[in-house]
């Protein structure tokens, strides 16, 4: 959802309500000033609370208050230039004259889904609705968010066409973009691209769901602005920006969930009074969540051991002038949670037994015993955004992440021992410089270079994946061109890669010290045409490629949980993806349309497979050793929102990911079953008190996951179920002056028991029953723009 | 001038190459942490029996060269344990890490620490492929040969629950000849060990040692 620059129209964009004789009668007795007034809003009409608008000419700023609304009462009579900017949309730049007398502007600002932004595009006030938009992109607003979310960030996006998550448990939520996870997806947190260990099955992202203001999932391949290796797709997780005008604010989010008797909380500061000279108005944050779960309830029974908690803090200080900005943030997320406990096997005898006799406990508890993970992810993060001449940016940002990862299990004879069965440690430096050049008519375009340098130690009792060193950069160039109703654009981009394994120090040497480096190519091409009136059509070809990672080359051992015994192959070398996708996009006012197909051929895609029982003094299990194969998927998405009237909405969307190993013919494993949600949604209106009442009723329907491949006895299919949910909520709700955002919802609201083919414990016991949800939000203050 | 030469020193030297490569190093994983690998990967499980009232130990002992966490194969047992009629043997089971041989872990030290979340089992079996709820093969009971359950060694629970590390193995006077197969297995519980039957647990060990009666 980006606008795009229609060129230099001379003396264009402006939107022009002229309040009429009056106004200008107005303007007269004003003498030589005149008035410039208007609103911002989204591109479904929303204000957009806190967004600047500037007269550039005049350097004079306006912040939009809660009704969208800004007004500069005396400006003097002349054509001025007036930008408008929030972070998270596309900048518009329009022109106002004012010689005649008082002008009224009403923008819609688009969301900005490609970080493309052009910061003074003269452009036309008419926003695109997302028509532009190559990839297939889902946005949540951060009203979206704070309405769904879940009990992780995996949780609060699951219901995003293209996406499913790999869970174990309510705890953990591995996202999934069409049918691609772990090192396949890019996870963003900020600028910053998040490592942490993401190549482990049951390693989910490490970043607090409170923390997420915007979640943006862009699906495909081929982005050089994110890497090589976004084989599946970005996942971005956006952050509120800071306030950049003086006030205080606060905020407090609670969020109960009665299925595992979940409290979670959320405390945030922020403001921007502080003026400090040289440096301008500082703008801060102080936020910190705490969250604590105990075991959760399937229909009939609890899952034992399937507790959690988190403590995250995450604190940001900021600086916005006219001529750019810097911003400096510290963020720490830390987890312990708990693996159900009837999960945990070894040999395929144990596995047998605890499918036939799963661990179904009465009674509830909070405690968080053996088996679990610790967790922490610390990250410091600078930005800083120059304005150059010609409306060029340029962009620096540097990140340092701490992952430490504990597991303590029940492998061996000592689980007394207080030292972790495995433990890692990760290090990683990542920076970047980006320019977004001065637009050339039409073209627009950004290069950049990026870099990372990680380490990770293995300081655990028993060998997981040895301990490396790597260093990889990039470089890439991107260019647009936006004309009409075409706009067409093309990426390439050269990483290169280089690691170092060390030999893991044991006197059976398990893996080698062995120095290697990979290096490709990546880029995409793409183009959208608007052939009709609210028509768009777009397309993408894409290419990528991964390397292999430690995991996948290094692997020996057995994988509790799953009882497989895994083995890596240090031949394996790198995938190449090449992806072609393209969406239909119909924009109406009663209702919007994104249809996308998708075909993503992998060549040397990376899976395990099964090579025979592997035979030790503990007994069998059955051997999978890591193998490459052509693998290809494809697939579907539809998603549309009916709202033919303000006080009811229809959101209907449906998901269908089809893998196929080439080779073979046989389908891909972990591949998410189809997948149809449908919600309709009743709102009332404005009144004294209660502002938006909304009951919404919805189902999800998930069709049997009977696709799945041979000669893997453990990955039962699954079958179809269809879950209903209820929510009734308000948009705000005045409590004694207060504000408020309440709602209240019946997740699974029939309690039915099912079990999801890409929740890990399927194989043992169903997936969690009913869950009431009770969402409140209460701003103190103004707080900046959410 | 004196102070200049210091800088010449070989101390000196080493010192601030010393300091300077602690300084590159902090966060260099160069070389593994001393210690590292798993102590408690078992390489060697030996059983033995010594008749009650005298006379030779019988021994057999299974070694997987690489131990659990390396796929190659344990070797087959080195021994048959040829039983006497008539004959009470006392027996002990030793686990042992020795794939390092200047540095032998002795599990049993482990599993005996953690005496109450481990229990040994010991049944003499026609087919060791068959599995009860709790895993264990069906008890051959014409072969004339049992491991009472009263002899195993007691954890330290209250009341004290069986746990194995010694038994006892009596042989039937009519006991018929032939060979049969002893199944060994060490139960391994998170918690609650209870009496050691329990469904929840990870199989630590499941050895097979072939059994003849003359």
């Amino acid at each position: 959802m980006v606008t795009r620059p229609r060129g230099w129209v001379a003396a264009l964009a402006v939107l022009i309500a002229t309040v009429g004789a009056a106004a200008s009668l107005a303007a007269q007795e004003r003498g030589a000033t005149a008035r410039l007034e208007g609103t911002v809003s989204d591109s479904a009409g929303r204000p957009l609370l806190g967004a600047e608008v500037t007269v550039l000419d005049l350097r004079r700023v306006i912040v939009v208050d809660h009704t969208g609304h800004f007004a500069f009462p005396a400006l003097p009579r002349a054509p001025v230039t007036v930008q408008v900017r929030l972070l998270g949309y596309a900048p518009r730049v329009l022109r106002a004259d004012l010689t005649r007398g008082d002008v009224r502007l009403d923008v819609r600002l688009a969301g900005a889904a490609i970080q493309l932004d052009s910061i003074a595009v003269i452009d036309s006030a008419d926003g695109d609705d997302g028509l532009r938009t190559e990839r297939a992109t889902s946005v949540m607003s951060a009203e979206d968010v704070r309405r769904n979310r879940g009990q992780t960030l995996g949780e609060t996006m699951k219901a995003l066409p293209g996406v499913a998550v790999i869970q174990f448990g309510p705890s953990l939520a591995k996202p999934v973009v069409r049918g691609l996870h772990s090192q396949r997806l890019r996870v963003m947190n900020g600028d910053i691209p998040q490592e942490g260990q993401q190549w482990g099955e049951e390693h989910a992202p490490e970043i607090d769901a409170f923390a997420a203001n915007e979640i943006e999932v862009i699906r495909g391949t081929g982005f050089v602005l994110y890497g090589s290796d976004a084989i599946g797709g970005v996942v971005r997780v956006l952050p509120r920006p800071l306030p950049s005008t003086g006030r205080f604010g606060a905020e407090v989010i609670t969020n109960l969930f009665s299925n595992n008797r979940q409290g979670a909380a959320s405390l945030m500061f922020e403001g921007a009074g502080l003026k400090l000279p040289l440096v301008g108005r500082l703008g801060w944050r102080v936020q910190g969540s705490v969250r604590r779960a105990g075991d959760a309830k399937t229909p009939g029974y609890y899952l034992r051991n399937t507790g959690f908690e988190e403590k995250n803090l995450n604190l940001s200080l900021g600086v916005q002038r006219s001529g750019g900005g810097t911003q400096v943030t510290y963020s720490r997320f830390a987890t312990t949670l708990g693996m159900y406990l009837g999960a945990h096997v070894a040999t395929v005898t144990d596995l047998e037994r605890a499918m036939n006799d799963p661990l179904q406990s009465p009674d509830f508890s909070y405690g968080i015993n053996r088996p679990n993970q610790q967790v922490s992810h610390d990250l410091v993060s600078w930005r800083t955004n120059l304005l150059l001449g010609r409306a060029a940016r340029l962009d620096v940002n540097y990140g340092f992440q701490l992952n430490n990862r504990k597991e303590f299990d029940g492998i061996g004879f000592a689980s007394g021992s207080t030292r972790p069965a495995f433990g890692l440690e990760l290090h990683t430096h990542t920076a970047e410089v980006r320019l977004h050049h001065a637009p050339l008519g039409p073209l627009t375009g950004t290069f950049g270079v990026s870099g990372m340098r990680q380490g990770n130690l293995s300081p655990g009792r028993s060998f997981l994946i040895p301990q490396y060193r790597i260093y990889a950069a990039g470089v890439y160039g991107l260019e647009q061109v936006t004309l009409d109703r075409w706009t067409f654009s093309a990426g390439l981009r050269y990483d290169y890669r280089w690691q170092h394994a060390y030999q893991f120090g044991d006197p059976v040497v398990i893996s080698p010290d062995e120095r290697r480096s990979w290096d490709g190519l990546s880029g995409s091409v793409g183009g959208t045409f608007q052939f009709a009136r609210g028509w768009s059509i777009a397309g993408t070809l894409g290419r990528a490629w991964r390397a292999p990672n430690v995991s996948e080359r290094f692997s020996a051992g057995v994988h509790h949980g799953t009882a497989q015994y895994q083995l890596g192959d240090t031949a394996i070398s790198m995938e190449r993806s090449l992806n072609v996708d393209a969406t239909v996009r119909h924009v109406r006012r009663a209702a919007r349309l994104e249809v996308s197909a998708y075909q993503n051929r992998i060549d040397g895609y990376i899976y395990l497979q099964p090579f025979g029982d592997v035979s030790t003094v503990r007994g069998a299990y059955p051997g999978y050793r890591f193998s490459q194969t052509n693998a290809q998927v494809r697939g579907l998405e539809v998603s549309s929102l009916i709202s033919p009237s303000a006080w009811w909405s229809l959101h209907l969307s449906g998901t269908l990911v089809r893998g196929r190993d080439r080779n073979t013919g046989d389908p891909l494993f972990d591949m998410p079953a189809d997948r149809l949600i449908a919600n309709l949604r009743f709102t009332g209106g404005a009144g004294r008190r209660v502002t938006a009442p909304y009951v919404e009723l919805g189902s999800t329907l998930v069709r049997k996951q009977d696709r799945t491949p041979p000669n893997t006895v453990y990955r039962l299919p699954t079958a179809g179920y269809v879950l209903f949910n209820l929510e009734i909520g308000v948009a705000s709700l005045d409590l004694f002056g207060q504000p408020l955002e309440l709602s209240i919802a019946a997740r699974n609201l029939l309690n039915t028991a099912y079990r999801d083919y890409l929740t890990r414990y399927r194989l043992f016991v169903d997936d969690p029953g009913r869950d009431v949800v009770a969402r409140l939000t209460v701003p103190f203050g103004r707080t900046s723009p959410p | 001038m004196i102070r200049l030469s210091v800088l010449r020193r070989p101390a000196t030297a080493l010192a601030l190459g010393g300091g300077l490569l602690a300084v590159v190093s902090c966060d260099d994983p160069a070389t593994p942490p001393p210690g590292a690998g798993d102590p408690e990967n078992v390489s060697r499980v030996t059983v033995t029996l010594t008749p009650v009232g005298g006379g030779a130990a019988v021994v057999s002992f299974i070694v997987d060269p690489d131990g659990t966490t390396l796929p190659d194969p344990p070797a087959a047992p080195s021994a048959t344990l040829t039983l006497a009629k008539g004959v009470t043997y006392n027996g002990t089971i030793t686990l042992l890490n020795d794939i390092d041989p200047n540095n032998v872990v002795d599990i049993n030290d482990e599993v005996e620490e953690e005496g109450d979340f481990h229990r040994f089992f010991f049944t003499i079996t026609a087919d060791p492929t068959t599995a009860d709820a709790i895993g264990l093969p069906t008890f051959d009971a014409s072969r004339g040969i049992t491991i009472p359950i009263a002899s195993l060694n007691t954890d330290n629970q209250s009341p004290a629950q069986p746990l194995g590390t010694t038994f006892q193995v009596v042989v039937d006077g009519a006991a018929p000849t032939g060979t049969t197969t002893l199944n060994i297995q060490l139960h391994h519980f998170e918690s609650d060990k209870g009496d050691g039957l329990g469904t929840v647990f990870d199989t630590d060990l499941n050895v097979n040692f072939p059994v003849a009666v003359q």
